[in-house]
């Protein structure tokens, strides 16, 4: 007993560690329309930037310090990041350094808290604070994001930071495109991952009924097109469900990077939708199969080794 | 998970008899025996298809043989250099063959897809071992030859392309096996004493060894054929503590 409880404790000491110095005053920034996708959320893409008075970035952050009564909470964004030896976030331009700065919104004084979340404030207001006037970029743009807190005077006294990405190429598309029936009503879709800058990091699967290969005229019993995904991160298969047996379909795969940012489609291939047989159901299905494949259920066999486990300590007991 | 609990029982097994022997490191013999435990593989392929109006396996699986990788524990009833030894213990493994799903093409015949299935047995056995280790006591000889009955339960699943379990189930039956070991310890005399003497581990063997199995569930008929396809060969390491 003393030993596995050491083990716990060698094992703990570590993360207990590591839990001591995980910094704090970090920003994140989550993705709308989800509840924790910090992840795509840190990006501005194309489609963001071309909506961007209309599509608010989303942030949560940890303060350095305790909420003070009669503080705030000011956001701030810079094309540089804070100075190592300053805790004062840049808020406004400087000429001579390059520094684009400004704040973004008006403090926040309903957030009585060291940790908040939640905060909206539109896309715009940050690529504006960059001077990213224009959504045609060719290169990645980091947004050093930085909340300031103040005290009930005004005097900065904690912050927490971040960094939002401006991205709006797309990936490559996927190549090696195959399909095939997977389950009634099922296809499994599997492809080549884009060698390409931005890396795909998930991927979109599109199944459109055809004719025909030569002819993309919708098949009428099933003339929607079928969407799936996006997949797990760098994922180089997937299933798509919902279709019609005996119906083909043209399926194409679309890359994602982190920005979300959607290469052209890869494929088609085309397969069609039908039952398939594992082993068992091909077993079944073959003259001169029988009903069950065994005459007990598998609940027995740990039992029995148990009980075999048992024989033999009485043995080593009694020796 | 399980063959570490294996090895686990044995070096708990085996340090106490080590430390019966030579308290202080000089050599008194070797330490006393409780029993001993062998890893090996079993080339494997089940007689599924055997007697049906089709070939379900081979059509999925393919022609070739697996592996299925096995641990055994036993416990020694009598040992004497005379006699040889008399065990009785358990054994468990695993056995995966992985193949494609198949559908019927325009034709009607039955196709490959993309699609994956697979086939999983976690064999549990129990029986009796008898290891003519006469030659290597009393003579120097590094050959034994062994012969061993088992009572064999076979607990299987097949997944489907989804993932998902389709079916699962256990078959029983039994086997018998002839084999012959070859005695490590003449490669290595000296570093053969010390491992008895720091572990407790009296010999080491190399085996071979040839089984007959019959998995039906003893000729039930709702019951398919998990026997090995052919007279099975398995090989693997024997340590006897």
């Amino acid at each position: 007993m003393r030993r596995p409880l050491l083990l716990v404790a060698a094992l703990a000491m570590p993360a207990l560690g590591a839990a001591q110095t995980v910094p704090t005053g970090v920003v994140q920034f989550v993705e709308p329309g989800t509840t924790n996708d910090i992840i795509h959320g840190a990006w501005i893409n194309a489609t963001k930037c071309a909506n961007q008075a209309t599509t608010n970035v989303i942030l949560q952050w940890t303060a350095t310090q305790a909420w003070v009564t009669g503080g705030s909470y000011q956001i701030n964004a810079a094309n540089q990041d804070l100075p190592s030896n300053s805790t004062t976030c840049p808020f406004q331009n400087n000429s001579s350094t390059g520094l684009y700065a400004a704040k973004i919104g008006v403090p926040i004084t309903n957030q009585p808290f060291k940790s908040v979340s939640g905060i909206q404030e539109p896309v715009s207001a940050f690529l504006a604070a960059v001077n990213q006037t224009s959504c045609s970029i060719t290169s990645t743009v980091t947004i050093y994001v930085c909340v300031q807190q103040l005290d009930q005077n005004g005097a900065a006294i904690g912050y927490a930071k971040g960094q939002l990405k401006f991205e709006v190429t797309p990936p490559g598309a996927p190549t090696g495109v195959t399909a095939g029936p997977l389950d009634t009503g099922a296809l499994e879709v599997s492809w080549t991952q884009p060698n390409s800058s931005p890396q795909a990091y998930d991927y979109l699967i599109e199944a459109q009924s055809v004719t025909s290969p030569a002819d993309s005229t919708p098949d009428a019993r099933d003339p929607a097109l079928h969407t799936a995904g996006p997949t797990d991160p760098y994922q180089t298969h997937g299933t798509i469900g919902g279709l019609t047996d005996g119906v083909m379909y043209a399926v194409t795969v679309i890359a994602r990077s982190q920005a979300a940012n959607e290469s052209g489609p890869g494929g088609p291939a085309y397969a069609v939708p039908q039952v398939v047989n594992d082993f068992w159901d091909q077993y079944r299905q073959t003259p001169g199969a029988v009903e069950r494949g065994g005459c007990a259920t598998a609940g027995a066999g740990p039992l029995a080794l148990l009980g075999l486990a048992a024989l033999v300590a009485a043995l080593r007991r009694r020796t | 998970m399980r063959r570490a609990l294996l090895a686990a029982t044995l070096l708990a097994a085996a340090s106490p008899a080590a430390a019966q022997v030579s308290p202080n490191g000089i050599g008194l013999g070797p330490s006393p025996r409780w029993g001993s435990f062998d890893v090996g593989v079993l080339r494997y392929k089940p007689n599924v298809d055997a007697g049906l109006g089709g070939t379900p396996w081979q059509d999925t699986f393919g022609k070739s043989y697996g592996w299925m990788l096995q641990a055994a524990l036993w416990k020694s009833i009598f040992t004497g250099a005379a006699s040889g030894s008399l065990e009785v213990g358990f054994r468990s493994g695993y056995f995966q063959r992985s193949g494609h799903a198949l559908a019927k093409d325009a034709s009607g015949a039955w196709v490959p897809t993309s699609a994956d299935t697979a086939f999983k047995i976690v064999p549990t056995s129990a029986g009796l071992q008898y290891r003519a280790d006469q030659l290597v006591e009393r003579f120097g000889i590094p050959f034994a030859v062994y012969g061993r009955v088992m009572f064999e339960r076979y607990n299987w699943w097949v997944t489907s392309p989804t993932g998902s379990w389709s079916v699962k189930g256990a078959t029983n039956g039994w086997s018998a096996t002839g084999g012959i070991a070859f005695l490590l310890d003449v490669l290595d005399p000296t570093l053969a004493r010390e491992f008895d003497r720091d572990s407790g581990v009296n010999h080491t063997y190399l085996f071979l060894e040839i089984t007959k199995a019959k998995i039906d569930d003893f000729g039930s008929s709702r019951s398919w054929d998990l026997s090995p396809k052919d007279p099975a060969l398995a090989a693997g390491l024997t340590l006897v503590f």
